[in-house]
């Protein structure tokens, strides 16, 4: 597979930034799962996050693609985080000949 | 009618490694499910069932002391039934047979919090990522489960997977490149390949151009992520699909 064929593979699925949960909500989400109330963390993930959009596959194809974890920071709304790229084995492009 | 909540249900993957050696994915068991939250303290293991129903369960779990202690119990219809140890963790709770009609609750400690449900057909709640530790490096495993829309005709469209809160800041998670996959890894140690993991804060869609056709699945990796020589947690993650519904 090349990077370009790779690269396609990974924008099949669309990801999107969804926005840095503020550490007193994250609080919230945890306190709720203490208590194994897993509705209510979710509910408080959801509405404690600003959300953000930015395509995250962006992100993805513009790092490595060897299954290593690689912080990140998003372009639009300053989250940073981890994430762990895809591990392909990839082939050299052909180049394409051509004469003028 | 549309699709409801209760359509779309979690499932386990068949290969449930105990060990770091053993196959770790592959199908759908849609007799288990990665539901069971965890205690909050020390305590017996409370069972039971809502109508007529004596089969048996086998408890298995962690004393306070961190040994692995394993019990059978036998359900006792609507009267709750407590077990002999006393737990930290519980790892899995698994009924002798299945049932198309009861439901068992599982409580942390008699008349106490619900840790886990039994629906009818289910016939065990596992954790994730069981008897796993950490060591002298970063111990990255791999398991997975399954989202499953269980509507009887129609499909869940613009479909999108998200970790939706991760308590302990352990876990990413990531889709199988296509739906309905039985891909495995062959330990759980092992990278799937081609699968992007992403934390809670970045909602990803399906394959299949985020179509969850009736009776379809999508299998999504969980990626467990040990700093060397961490301390021991007991710890619960959420996934959640949704998506749209005619």
């Amino acid at each position: 597979m090349t990077r370009t064929e790779a690269e396609a593979q990974i924008r099949q699925i669309p990801r999107r930034c969804r926005g840095a949960l503020p550490e007193a909500e994250r609080a919230k989400v945890a306190d709720a799962l203490r208590a194994g109330d897993l509705a209510a963390a979710r509910l408080a993930d959801a509405k404690g996050r600003p959300g953000c959009g930015h395509d995250f596959n962006d992100v993805v194809c513009a790092g490595p693609l060897d299954g290593k974890m690689h912080s990140y920071t998003c372009p639009d709304c300053g989250l940073s985080a981890t994430y762990t790229a895809p591990l392909y084995v990839l082939e050299e492009e052909a180049p394409v000949a051509a004469e003028n | 009618m549309s699709i409801v909540s209760s359509d779309l249900v979690c499932y386990c993957a068949a290969s449930r490694p105990e060990d770091d050696a053993s196959t770790s994915g592959g199908a759908i068991d849609t007799a288990s499910q990665p539901a069971l939250t965890q205690f909050g303290t020390s305590a017996k293991v409370a069972v039971i069932s809502d109508g007529t129903d004596t089969r048996s369960v086998t408890i298995e779990g962690r004393d306070a002391g961190g040994a692995i202690q394993t019990e059978s119990v036998t359900l006792n219809g609507t009267s709750e039934v407590l077990s002999t140890n006393t737990y930290s963790r519980v790892l899995s709770i698994v009924l002798g047979s299945s049932s198309g009609t009861r439901t068992v609750l599982v409580k942390e400690g008699s008349g106490g919090t619900v840790r886990g449900t039994l629906a009818p057909n289910i016939t065990g709640l596992y954790i994730m990522f069981r008897k796993s530790a950490s060591a002298g490096t970063t111990q990255v495993r791999y398991e997975k489960l399954f989202w499953q829309n269980n509507n009887g005709s129609l499909s869940l469209t613009s479909a999108q997977m998200t970790l939706t809160t991760d308590a302990a800041s352990d876990i990413q998670i990531g889709c199988d490149v296509a739906l309905n996959s039985s891909a495995s890894v062959a330990n759980r140690l092992t990278a799937p390949s081609s699968v992007v993991f992403v934390g809670d804060n970045v909602a990803q869609g399906i394959p299949s151009s985020g179509v969850l056709a009736a009776a379809s699945k999508v299998g999504v990796w969980i990626q467990e992520t040990l700093a060397a020589n961490a301390s021991a947690l007991t710890s619960t993650f959420t996934t959640q699909l949704a998506g749209q519904t005619v």
